[in-house]
């Protein structure tokens, strides 16, 4: 056997394992998959957006009012809702600002508040969707209405699971005030959800 | 709301109240007029580009990365 093949078998059975994946240096790999995902959601959310504002205002045949008559948005019910999801993002800081001064019954406190807004919200949703007075087929103002704001309760609920995960994990003693990664992350997508859920209550109910 | 909100979740949430103000600002004056709401979206992304510009020229920029190369040389 030469050097170099010796070489080779001795590298070789030093490293165990499938083979060190490679990554820049100039980027942290869970970065750049955080900037990705939320590159995706925004061309999702945009696609949405494109076909509402089509609806509503660039086709030649769009209606003089939104919605159109006899239909009528809940815009109260969805202000509460929108005033219960952004609470929730208050109690998702708090959550995580008890973790990282060693307060355990804080951060528990604080996810489960955020579940307890998070699930009341998507009820709210389900409730408004039964006693709307229009369904998908009543036209495109209705599949826009359905798709932004199904689209929108889908994210709460990965959201939810999410902060589900979390939740357990606290319970059973994860966590501390050095390794919080676990509530960091769900809570970056909890307030990204609840801005989104802004964009989309000026959009659709208010304007 | 400066910062990337993606780097921590206390940043992130300060964009959503940041978020809640802005668009507090354009559904009042769309509410007055329609054409004042556009141009109060007009004018909320002018100043957003301004700061975001403003911001990337005043970030201090790191030293320069000694090349491998030069490093790995021996001396002479």
């Amino acid at each position: 056997m030469s050097a170099h093949a010796e070489a080779l078998h001795g590298h070789a059975d030093d490293h165990h394992g499938p083979p060190v994946a490679n990554s820049s240096s100039r980027l942290a790999p869970t970065i750049l998959g955080m900037y990705l995902f939320i590159a995706s959601e925004a061309m999702l959310f945009g696609a949405f957006f494109t076909a509402y504002f089509f609806v509503r205002v660039v086709n030649p045949t769009a209606p003089d009012s939104w919605p159109p008559e006899p239909y009528e948005f809940p815009k109260f019910v969805a202000g509460i809702n929108t005033a219960v999801l952004v609470t929730s993002s208050f109690t998702m800081h708090w959550a995580l600002q008890s973790i990282k001064r060693n307060n355990r019954r804080g951060l528990q406190a604080g996810l489960v508040l955020t579940i307890l807004m998070g699930t009341a919200f998507l009820l709210t949703q389900m409730i408004e969707y039964a006693h709307v007075g229009f369904n998908t087929g009543d036209g495109a103002f209705a599949s826009v209405f359905f798709g932004l704001t199904g689209l929108h309760g889908a994210h709460v609920f990965v959201g939810l699971t999410l902060l589900t995960i979390a939740a357990v994990r606290a319970f059973r003693g994860h966590y501390s005030p050095e390794h919080h990664h676990g509530v960091e992350i769900p809570g970056i997508y909890w307030h990204f959800v609840d801005i989104m859920w802004l964009v989309v209550y000026a959009a659709v109910y208010l304007l | 709301m400066t910062g990337n909100p993606l780097r921590d979740e206390a940043t992130a949430f300060h964009w959503v109240l940041g978020a809640v103000v802005v668009l507090a600002v354009i559904v009042a004056a769309s509410w007055i007029s329609t054409w004042l709401g556009i141009a109060v979206v007009v004018l909320l992304a002018v100043v957003a580009a301004w700061w975001l510009m403003s911001s990337r020229r005043n970030r201090p920029k790191p030293p320069p990365a000694e090349s491998a190369s030069v490093e790995d040389t021996p001396e002479p």
